[in-house]
């Protein structure tokens, strides 16, 4: 089916005048999976039997000539973090391994309800927690671009099938770039809302004052329409924001003349890639030439937001992954002898070790006698960086830095120095302290031909703001449209 | 800061309730070492006067009607590592 690599509202378009069935669609879209996932290892479970049952339901609804939203159709792939009853959801880690969700996450109910077909549960870093899908208990995922290469993390299975053709859309989630910087890497647009925009209820939770589930598509106007399905308040969630239901495609084809822009300096220097700088200069030409103005200002929060970082977000870990004790569900070792043993050795075998040593730090941190001095210091600083956004959205409406300091890196490049991996988060890891929207958008090719991101930041709740930019941008140019090597086979 | 020794990371380690084989651990105490390095710079800003923040934005918690509501089947018997007479099954606690 030549129509794989289209943009969802548009697959969307053609399931609705029937040109195409859900049921072609879905077809298509396994068939590609069967033809590629053994090289790009996006998925790591398929939902093959209800998939089909949902695409049947909604080609008779269709059929009947039913009004449904414009996503209607449209298979979206699932980071298998969210839980999806009946399936297994696994967070790329042994101690889930056989894990079969009891209950939908909020997030999949609203899928239902927008009649996206789940079509499979896409490989992550273990828990969530890395930048390139290396810590996965499974298989390491691979960048379409160039198979050689990370898809980016920790949602890389997510992005890397989107971009080969193995879904239309998929669902990650963010808790400092997760979504963001695998869009980068993958040269497709990924967005993480607000804190409280998307339910987190039945998303298995890390850092649970910093994630936030968020999609990844071809194209803006995509993520606006997805965020239309999957936003808004959850009493299942006490931290979704109760807040009016917003239209964000109408944020599309908008003008942005005299949108202000502030692009700080420390992500604009030697820190960053050359080829990443040149394309973001080239990209804020583009944005003056459609009437924005830009100003280059000083900002000097992203190194302490990325330690402030790697104190909370473990911190908040250790607790959360508490409950992995081999009771319940999830993996046991069988020859403990006695109850704590059983805690230890499950925990010590059901765990990687890039899991381990954030529990380790984050337990460190909260530990008597090094509280004050680095969790409480953290959150103050949090502070700061909040303080220091909410000035800086006093003067701009955006700002604007590169996605990540550099393109993707080759599969090993960085497995074995974790500081380097956390660096890869600088740019991303501050909206997430601030609870701001921020999108990934590709905006040009590295010497080594692999995708190049652009964030836009806006300011909490502003994402109409944040799609308007990123809009504007992809109707100016054409970064949006390119296709990886391996998605013009002629067989396809 | 201080150096973290071999008798942190094991006090650490209880707390965690983690089994690590010890050739792991002096892995485990070089790099969680650098991170701790590297998030030292924190010290270079003046917090004494500042609140600390547990969120990135400041909502106000969300209170439902305290009434009973349906709950899912959870599930529990098929994910249970060992499930007997309606209860999960553990090894001995003492001993």
């Amino acid at each position: 089916m030549k129509e794989l690599f289209v943009s969802a509202v548009e697959i969307g378009k053609r399931l609705k005048n029937r040109s195409l069935t859900c049921k072609q669609v879905l077809d298509a879209t396994y068939q590609r999976i069967d033809a590629v996932d053994h090289q790009v290892k996006a998925y790591v479970s398929l939902m093959t039997e209800s998939a089909y049952q949902q695409a049947d339901a909604v080609d008779k609804l269709l059929d009947a000539g039913q009004e449904l939203g414009p996503l209607a159709g449209v298979p979206i792939a699932i980071k298998d973090n969210i839980c999806t009853k009946g399936y297994r959801t696994t967070c790329s880690s042994k101690m889930l391994e056989h894990f079969v969700a009891p209950y939908d996450a909020t997030v999949m109910t609203k899928l239902h309800q927008g009649h996206l077909i789940s079509i499979g549960k896409t490989n992550l870093d273990e828990f969530a927690m890395g930048s390139s899908t290396e810590n996965s208990a499974f298989f390491t995922s691979r960048n379409p671009w160039n198979l050689d290469y990370v898809p980016g993390g920790s949602s890389g299975g997510s992005s890397a099938a989107v971009v080969a053709g193995e879904a239309f859309l998929s669902l990650g989630s963010d808790t400092g770039g997760s979504i963001r910087q695998p869009a980068s890497f993958c040269g497709i647009v990924g967005i993480k809302p607000s804190y409280g925009r998307v339910s987190r209820y039945g998303l298995v939770a890390f850092a649970s004052s910093l994630d936030q589930i968020g999609p990844f598509t071809r194209t803006v106007e995509d993520a606006a329409h997805i965020l239309n399905v999957i936003c808004g308040s959850d009493p299942l969630d006490s931290t979704s924001a109760d807040l009016p239901p917003v239209d964000f495609s109408s944020a599309l084809g908008k003008d942005i003349k005299g949108l202000k822009i502030g692009v700080p300096r420390e992500m604009m220097g030697d820190k960053v890639a050359l080829d990443v700088r040149e394309a973001i200069e080239k990209a804020l030409d583009v944005y003056r030439s459609l009437g924005a103005t830009v100003d280059i200002i000083d900002f000097d929060m992203f190194e302490y937001a990325v330690s402030t970082y790697y104190i909370i977000a473990p911190a908040e870990a250790s607790a959360n992954l508490a409950r992995f004790d081999g009771v319940r569900y999830g993996y046991r070792d069988m020859s403990a002898k006695n109850l704590k043993d059983m805690f230890t050795q499950s925990r010590g075998q059901g765990f990687g070790h890039e899991v381990q040593r954030r529990i380790l730090l984050g337990t460190y941190v909260l530990s008597s006698g090094y509280y004050d001095a680095y969790y409480l210091r953290a959150q103050k600083v949090r502070t700061l960086i909040k303080d220091r956004f909410a000035k800086f959205f006093s003067q701009y409406d955006v700002m604007i830095t590169p996605t990540s300091p550099s393109a993707a890196f080759k599969v090993g490049d960085h497995a074995s120095d974790p500081l380097a991996m956390y660096l890869a988060d600088i740019a991303t890891i501050p909206a997430n302290m601030a609870g701001l929207p921020g999108m990934s958008i590709p905006c040009g090719f590295s010497k080594d031909g692999l995708p190049i991101g652009l964030q836009i930041l806006g300011k909490a709740y502003d994402e109409l703001t944040v799609l308007k930019a990123g809009d504007a941008y992809q109707h100016a140019t054409q970064f949006h449209l390119q296709q990886p090597a391996m998605n013009r086979v002629e067989a396809i | 800061m201080a150096e973290l020794s071999i008798q942190d990371l094991d006090h650490v380690i209880r707390l965690a309730h983690l089994d690590i084989e010890p050739e792991r651990k002096s892995l485990y105490l070089k790099k969680l070492q650098n991170v701790l390095t590297y998030v030292d710079q924190l010290k270079q800003l003046d917090v004494d006067d500042v609140r600390p923040s547990s969120h990135a934005l400041n909502q106000s918690t969300r209170l439902r009607d305290d009434v009973v509501v349906p709950q899912p089947d959870l599930a529990l018997e098929p994910n249970a590592p060992l499930w007997e007479d309606h209860a999960f099954r553990v090894p001995k606690i003492l001993g």
